[in-house]
């Protein structure tokens, strides 16, 4: 007999309001699955870079106007997975997300990537915005596995999976 | 000298405190603008021109939250203190697993007497 897989999935506006209700929802998921409190940091930091890159790169005229946060429980693993829709000339952006993704694993240790996009940032410009630390910190801070597929419907889905 | 000025963001605060002998800037709360730089850089362009020569101590010890974007404007004053030859310290909390994960990691930018990373507990 199968049992099951304890989730909660929230469906978020694309403004950045939203991310006030994360701490909120990753609460009730840990409340609810009686999860050790030391774990919350990494898994709200993770929802949260995830939603953020959701806000920035979805594309939301579509029929799928939000993103979707999925939380759920496995055994010793917590998977988040973040979804929305993405245009169909972003086809560039997922390359270089699956670009940045290899690029994480070709390291033995996270700390290595992280501490390789900690120089790069310092050699970048102010005047740029984006620090590309995001998914490099996941892996590295939030201790997670990343990975990614794209649906029928082009709605872009990034799953991180913590081990404890 | 003493004085103190408090500047807001958002859920994040930074409290600045001129000291006689330093600049100790607390931050306080989340940090989790989309573009936190805009709000922190003239911060800090503030405090080169009312002090530009004491030490600078960054104190994320009560700090609850920042996103990746954060990262950025942090390293931006590392380099910036680095290059004045500026005396800069971060003190963050080193029994929070967060704090340690991500301010251990700016030691990769020390440079000893001059930028320090030191955890408190």
């Amino acid at each position: 007999m199968q049992f099951p897989i304890p989730t909660i999935e929230s469906f978020l506006e694309p403004k950045w309001s939203e991310l006030d209700k994360l701490r909120s929802i990753v609460g009730n998921f840990f409340e609810k699955n009686q999860i050790e409190e030391e774990h919350f940091s990494p898994i709200y930091m993770v929802a949260t870079e995830l939603v953020e890159n959701g806000i920035k790169y979805g594309d939301f005229s579509s029929e799928y106007p939000y993103i979707s946060l999925k939380l759920s429980k496995k055994k010793n693993k917590i998977i988040t997975e973040v979804k929305n829709h993405i245009s169909e000339n972003s086809i560039q952006n997922l390359h270089k997300l699956n670009a940045k993704i290899q690029w994480i694993r070709g390291f033995q240790n996270p700390f290595e990537a992280y501490v390789e996009s900690l120089k790069e940032v310092s050699g970048k410009q102010l005047q740029e915005g984006e620090s590309g630390l995001g998914l490099v910190r996941i892996a590295y801070e939030g201790q997670s596995l990343l990975d990614f597929y794209v649906d029928e419907n082009t709605n872009l889905t990034i799953i991180a999976e913590y081990h404890y | 000298m003493y004085n103190k000025e408090i500047h807001e963001d958002g859920r994040l605060k930074l409290e600045i405190h001129y000291q006689p002998d330093k600049v100790i800037v607390i931050w306080l709360g989340e940090s989790k603008e989309r573009e936190p730089i805009k709000f922190i850089a003239p911060v800090f362009e503030k405090i080169y021109q009312k002090d530009p020569t004491n030490p600078i101590i960054l104190d994320f010890t009560k700090l609850d939250y920042m996103n990746s974007s954060t990262v950025n404007p942090i390293v931006k004053q590392i380099e910036k203190a680095r290059q004045s030859k500026r005396k800069l310290e971060i003190h963050y909390k080193s029994n929070l697993k967060w704090q340690e994960l991500s301010f251990s990691a700016l030691r990769v930018f020390l440079v000893p007497g001059l930028i320090e990373v030191k955890g408190i507990a």
